[in-house]
């Protein structure tokens, strides 16, 4: 009789975790622009890639991207279901009033907002490209898209978030000249 | 931040310092690693319940293994409460069983609680599944109905966490307190020289006490070392 055991985790796992956990964070709060959906997506990245260990360890940094960004599109659709949380999204996405904030606080504040007007396949190139420093083949294989598909997300996404912070900046140095 | 011209390197160095305030929290790999046993754990439980489903034995710790008696053809089906609804306390549980270091327990249902199936209904579904995993006598020791919770049968989410398929279920536990359950092949520690050929201990069957349907069985036999 054949019964199926459960994988072992070995300690290479636990370096895995130690080590990548962090950055596994940042690009999930980058994807999601909320800490605790960011929190909870590594909680499900890290348990599906122990669960697939022993194919996740030959390449994990890999195998965790493609179950982060899996699980960052599940949540983005589930959201997309829930009228009340398009309503807070909408709201979410108000450039917040120039000079509210301390100038490090500004900037960090209006990049992430800039990255919440993307669409969401946008984000993702511009995260897996400009955050995590992939290249365009390694980024279009953890999207499963063409290669071409990257590149005008890309272009796009970088072009619109040029736009939306460049106005806030004219619109910071209007508010600072009064 | 940004000039007109904006370039990458600006949004490169804007992403990581815009989340270089972010770190894993310390415990993390521990959560991670008690979900993952708790997910394994489940998926034991799950495959064993079909084992048994599929096998109609019990199963001890360390032993897997089939049972070639058949006995139960003796049970006297008569013997047993053909009532539904309100029956009387001699056919529920009277104090919580419990099992599994806790994971599992049996309670009492409450008196306004009863089954849509007969006492004698449920045995005669779980004497269906199967030889009745015991020798040297096939009645069981009681045919109880009674609230099962069991935290480690249960279903994984999508989001990782385990939801128990079953929790104050209104079931009818088959007991047998002292079950003889034969064992032959599967692995035991040590090697197959001299490996007990029997196991004893506790058995329960479960039927669901709404539909009369089997649900699965847990046991707590030890292997006996051999004459």
């Amino acid at each position: 009789m054949t019964m199926m055991m459960p994988s072992r985790l070995g300690s290479d796992f636990d370096d895995f975790v130690n080590t990548h956990s962090t950055n596994l964070l940042r690009s999930a709060y980058l994807l999601t622009l909320d800490l605790g959906h960011a929190q909870d997506l590594v909680q499900i990245t890290l348990l599906k890639t122990a669960r697939h260990w022993s194919v996740a360890r030959r390449a994990p940094e890999a195998y965790s991207r493609r179950v982060l960004v899996n699980a960052s599109r599940d949540r983005w659709r589930a959201l997309r279901r829930r009228p009340q949380d398009d309503q807070s999204f909408s709201a979410q996405c108000e450039i917040p009033e120039p000079g509210s904030y301390s100038q490090q606080v500004v900037d960090h504040e209006t990049l992430t907002q800039a990255l919440r007007l993307l669409e969401q396949s946008q984000r993702e190139v511009i995260v897996l490209r400009y955050f995590l420093d992939l290249n365009v083949a390694e980024t279009a294989q953890v999207l499963r898209v063409p290669e071409g598909t990257v590149k005008s997300h890309a272009s796009r996404g970088l072009e619109r978030m040029r736009e939306l912070l460049l106005r806030e900046s004219i619109e910071r140095g209007n508010a600072d000249a009064h | 931040m940004l000039t007109e011209n904006g370039d990458v390197d600006a949004i490169r160095t804007g992403l990581h310092a815009a989340v270089s305030h972010i770190a894993a929290p310390p415990d993390l790999l521990t959560q991670v690693r008690q979900r993952h046993a708790r997910h394994q754990r489940a998926i034991v439980t799950s495959v064993l319940a079909v084992v048994l489903f599929a096998s109609g034995l019990a199963i001890g710790s360390e032993t897997l293994g089939r049972t070639e008696v058949i006995q139960f053809k003796h049970v006297d089906l008569s013997q047993y409460s053909a009532k539904v609804g309100s029956i009387p306390s001699n056919e529920r549980v009277s104090t919580t069983i419990v099992l599994r270091q806790g994971q599992l327990t049996i309670s009492p249902a409450p008196e306004a609680e009863s089954p849509a199936v007969s006492q004698q209904s449920a045995l005669a579904s779980w004497l269906s599944h199967g030889p009745a995993p015991v020798s040297g006598g096939a009645a069981p020791t009681s045919v109880l109905f009674g609230l099962l919770t069991d935290k480690e049968y249960a279903t994984i989410q999508p989001n990782g966490s385990s939801s128990p398929i079953y929790v104050q279920h209104p079931t009818w536990i088959i007991e047998y307190l002292n079950a003889e359950v034969p064992i032959s092949g599967g692995y035991v520690p040590g090697g197959s020289q001299g490996r007990p050929t029997l196991s004893v201990g506790p058995l329960y069957g479960f039927i669901d006490a709404a539909s009369g349907s089997y649900l699965y069985a847990v046991s707590q036999t030890v292997p006996v070392p051999n004459p």
